[in-house]
């Protein structure tokens, strides 16, 4: 694996600790833990699903770090990347090919010529929503930013939980995946306030998984 | 009808079955041979459209797909809401690119985002998403419609839009269609013709049911035969239906080329079997002609024409057994020529031969003179019974022996009838021929030699000339007979014709009809002859003679007429009358004192007439007349001709009492054997040897013999032809017991005679 992925997969990680971080803080005053569990229309715990939590309430973070979206082996890194709106987000090109990064989605229309070695600005996604990245010369090449209103977003984890410590609302509930079926993937679930854990179950069955996704997962 | 046409008849009827059969059968597998390959063709064709189709839709696809992946494409659909422009432009780009009539493009809720037809928003996309072949009916046209699906990420698992475009029919359905399927191609809905080869008769396509397999329909087009073929393209529930047709003409081409084929070919066949037929047939015909001419020729009686040869082997037994039969009948007509033509026992020519000549004679050389010399033997049916019909042919022969020697001036024989002979002379002048017969006369003065027997024989001799006395063959025959019969009434040898016979001779042939005409009109009388008894010189009997007394002709003389009759069998109704009147007479003399026996001449005929005697029992009743006052006589030679009937008939007159004489004895030839057998009572010594009876010594001595045979038989005797005082002294000498004569009387009339008696001695006292 090369440095520079290692690098950038260090800095997600990074900013998502920090993200968790901000919420523990923000949180601390009367906050108590919510936690959310992602099942498929099988019952099974599903990873990776973006589960975000709405209410007007919630304040827009004030600073936001970079996010980035490489491309590394031809395909998107990484596959899914949820980011709050507003949100910069740079495409650094970890492969030593050209590559054509566009998105035709409402959230964000774009098209970024990509080079090695030359690193173009970071894009800004102020629009909520979900953008779908396509290479134009990689047909194959896949990825989604998931642009969430609110700050309070997490990834399911390897059992569907999505645990949030946060303050008692009338939350609306979204979650989203690519391999969701449009019903599902449009569903805002309202949760009363005191309610500590809620399941979320697919009522379709999934997309089936593209290639080179299961390979991103394995390296959770 | 002739055998030639009933042959060619019967040959054209059996062609033309076999090839009626032939072409019919032919004809028809052909046909239906046809019309499974139009099938198959039209299956074919139907493919082949069906093929096409979809490869131009998969082609309009691929297209498609490559549009839809366009990242320009995808671009602009993406933005197509915020510059729908640009996206009109380059989708119109695309359009022309691809060559496609018309585009529709749908967003991700597939809505209508573009269209570049008109009223494009009647397509739904929902209609097009299965990929295969869409054929839509619009604005009254077909278009082959595709529509692929757009992503803007390849992977993403729903589409952002549809890109749909439509070729009209018409551009993908052109004459090259036409060219490979050989079909033209009709499409149509229930409304409308929407593709049209033939627009004039879209009204006969759109009737059109569904083909069935192997079920053609057949339809007019511009009045012209078709074959059509429906079908579809797509499901079975599209409601654009097509149609292949055809020309009956096209599609049956090789049916018609083969039909037309066997059409000249049966043609040929028929011509060429018709000549062979009329030649072979004219080669059985024309011998079957020929030898009908043939058989005409010999029914007309010409043997001589040669018989055609044939090469045909039943032909020529045909005409071999007609040379066969020709021959036969040439022979058998030669055998019945000599019958006809030829006297079987002396080979001379025979009467109808001899009337043929004189007939030839007479039509072709009318002007040559010829004379006819009958000759007829005398007394040859004497020579017959004396020394039998051996002999009698014998001597025949002789005689046509000895007049063929003499072989005078080309002379034609024939013997004409029993005993009869006659003679051609050719070329003959006056007095000559009077000569020339005189030499056939001299031919019987030397005795003929029978089996060494010798015979003196006479013949007599008759003359007629033509054309001095007469100027026909029978004619001819005639005038020589009747001067032959003169010659035989007078005892000349020969006499020639004289137109002074003719009277005589027309009276012979006349007589016959009249004698019974006679009888009834009392023409004939009875004259009575004297029986001068010279025991006691008294007449006690008289001999009854029939005296025809013919109104024009005068006195006929039995001798003319007796003969006939005994031929014509009109001599028992004389005889019958004879007896009557007779007796009749009888009854008269009783009445005034005259008792004499009658003596009645009965024929040979009336002898083998068995009811004589019963007619004869009952007239003797009727005029109470005693059986011994009525006497019968026969001539000797009556009696010979069959002895033993007369015997028979004799005896019975005898039982009844009735005296019988044997007439004219010494002119037969009596058999004493029958003689003595003979139931008579009397002799009639023939006047032959009684006239001269004193002068000649022979006559003499036969009288004397005959008298002694007759008295030692126990007969008494009747000499005839007593005309002098010397011949009744010397039958008186000889004991003879009656005398018949001019001496003593001719026979008279019933007035007379009595007149007669009643004057002379010889009258018997009645009472004494």
């Amino acid at each position: 694996m090369p440095s520079s992925l290692r690098k950038y997969r260090r800095l997600s990680l990074l900013s998502s600790l920090s993200v968790a971080l901000l919420l523990a803080i923000s949180t601390t005053v009367n906050a108590q833990p919510l936690s959310v569990q992602v099942l498929d229309h099988q019952g099974e715990p599903f990873q990776g699903a973006v589960v975000e939590l709405q209410h007007p309430d919630i304040i827009r973070s004030t600073e936001l770090p970079q996010a980035a979206m490489d491309q590394v082996n031809k395909q998107f890194a990484p596959y899914l990347l949820a980011i709050e709106q507003g949100t910069p987000v740079v495409f650094p090109n970890s492969d030593s090919i050209k590559h054509h990064v566009f998105s035709f989605s409402a959230a964000k229309r774009f098209q970024l010529k990509l080079y090695k070695d030359r690193h173009p600005e970071p894009l800004i996604f102020d629009k909520p929503g979900v953008v779908a990245l396509g290479c134009n010369i990689h047909d194959w090449m896949v990825g989604y930013i998931y642009v969430a209103q609110s700050k309070l977003y997490l990834q399911s984890d390897q059992q569907g939980y999505a645990l949030f410590d946060v303050p008692q609302r009338d939350y609306q509930l979204r979650i989203w995946h690519p391999r969701f079926k449009k019903a599902d993937a449009q569903r805002l679930t309202n949760i009363a306030p005191n309610t500590k854990t809620i399941i979320f179950s697919l009522n379709e069955p999934l997309h089936p998984m593209l290639d080179g996704q299961a390979d991103e997962f394995e390296s959770y | 009808m002739t055998l030639q046409s009933k042959i060619l008849i019967f040959v054209a009827t059996i062609l033309i079955s076999v090839a009626a059969i032939v072409s019919i059968t032919t004809l028809q597998s052909a046909y239906q041979h046809s019309t499974l390959q139009l099938n198959e063709r039209f299956d074919t064709a139907r493919q082949v459209l069906q093929y096409k189709l979809s490869n131009d839709h998969q082609v309009l696809r691929n297209s498609l797909d490559n549009a839809a992946k366009d990242f320009n494409i995808k671009q602009l659909i993406a933005s197509g809401a915020d510059d729908p422009e640009s996206l009109r432009v380059a989708m119109l780009n695309q359009q022309r690119r691809i060559g496609a009539d018309f585009t529709i493009v749908y967003d991700q809720q597939q809505t209508i985002m573009l269209s570049t037809l008109d009223n494009g928003d009647q397509l739904r996309a929902e209609r097009f998403l299965s990929d295969e072949l869409h054929l839509q009916v619009i604005n009254d046209r077909v278009f082959l419609i595709t529509m692929v699906g757009l992503k803007f990420l390849e992977k993403q698992p729903a589409f952002d839009g549809w890109i749909l475009m439509g070729i009209n029919l018409e551009s993908l359905i052109d004459d090259s269609v036409q060219v490979l399927t050989g079909f033209s191609v009709d499409a149509f809905n229930q409304d409308q013709h929407l593709l049209s080869a033939t627009p004039e008769n879209s009204n006969n396509l759109m009737a059109l049911p569904e083909t069935q397999e192997k079920n053609l329909a057949r339809i007019k087009i511009d009045n012209k035969p078709y074959i059509a073929y429906r079908f579809k393209v797509t499901r079975n529930d599209s409601p654009i239906n097509f149609v292949f047709s055809i020309a009956n003409e096209s599609a049956f081409l090789d049916f018609f080329q083969l039909a037309f084929q066997l059409a000249v070919e049966i043609i040929i066949a028929l011509v060429a079997a018709l000549l062979l037929s009329a030649y072979l047939s004219k080669n059985i015909t024309r011998p079957l002609r020929a030898l009908a001419s043939v058989a005409k020729r010999i029914q007309k009686g010409d043997y001589k024409s040669p018989i055609p040869e044939f090469s045909t082997d039943e032909v020529r037994d045909l005409s071999q057994a007609f040379k066969g039969m020709q021959e036969g009948i040439q022979v058998r007509e030669e055998e019945i020529n000599q019958l006809a033509y030829y006297d079987t026992l002396t080979d001379l020519p025979n009467r109808n031969s001899f009337i043929r000549q004189l007939q030839d004679k007479v039509e072709h050389q009318s002007d040559q003179r010829f004379s006819v010399l009958m000759l007829d033997l005398d007394r040859f049916k004497d020579i017959n019974d004396t020394i039998g019909h051996n002999f009698g042919d014998l001597l025949l022969k002789q005689i046509a022996c000895r007049i063929e020697s003499l072989k005078l001036a080309d002379a034609f024989y024939a013997r004409v009838g029993g005993d009869e002979f006659a003679l051609l002379l050719n070329d003959v002048e006056g007095q000559e021929v009077m000569s020339l017969a005189q030499q056939y006369t001299q031919l019987f003065e030397l005795p003929f030699n029978i089996e060494g027997v010798h015979l003196d024989v006479d013949a007599s001799f008759g003359l007629a000339t033509y054309p001095d006395h007469a100027d026909s063959a029978y004619g001819i025959m005639q005038c020589a007979d009747i001067a032959l019969y003169k010659s035989k009434g007078t005892h000349h040898k020969v006499i020639e014709y004289d137109r002074e016979f003719d009277t005589l001779s027309v009276q012979r042939l006349n007589l016959m009809s009249e004698l019974r005409k006679a009888i009834e009109e009392n023409q004939l009388k009875l004259f009575y002859q004297p029986k001068l008894c010279l025991t006691t010189n008294k007449v006690i009997s008289v001999e009854c003679l029939v005296r025809w007394f013919h109104p024009e002709h005068g006195f006929i003389s039995p001798d003319d007429f007796i003969p006939l009759a005994e031929q014509t069998g009109a001599i028992r109704d004389l005889t019958y009358w004879a007896i009557n009147t007779a007796l009749q007479q009888h009854v008269a003399w009783r009445n005034v004192g005259i008792e004499l026996r009658f003596a009645v001449n009965i024929s040979a005929v009336d002898l083998v007439d068995l009811s004589l005697p019963a007619y004869v029992a009952e007239l003797l009743d009727r005029y109470k007349v005693d059986s011994t006052h009525l006497a019968l006589e026969v001539t000797e030679s009556a009696l010979m001709d069959d002895p033993d009937a007369a015997i028979k008939a004799l005896r019975m007159l005898q039982r009844m009492g009735i005296s019988l004489s044997i007439d004219d004895f010494g002119t037969g030839y009596s058999s004493m054997a029958y003689l003595k057998q003979m139931p008579v009572s009397e002799l009639k010594i023939d006047k032959a040897f009684v006239l001269e009876l004193a002068t000649n010594e022979d006559d003499e001595k036969i009288v004397k013999s005959t008298v002694d045979l007759a008295h030692n038989l126990g007969l008494s005797v009747v000499a005839e032809g007593v005309e002098d005082e010397a011949a009744l002294t010397i039958l008186r000498r000889y004991n003879v017991e009656y005398a018949q004569g001019y001496f003593i009387a001719r026979p008279m009339s019933a007035d007379d005679f009595q007149q007669w008696i009643d004057a002379s001695d010889y009258k018997k006292n009645a009472h004494g």
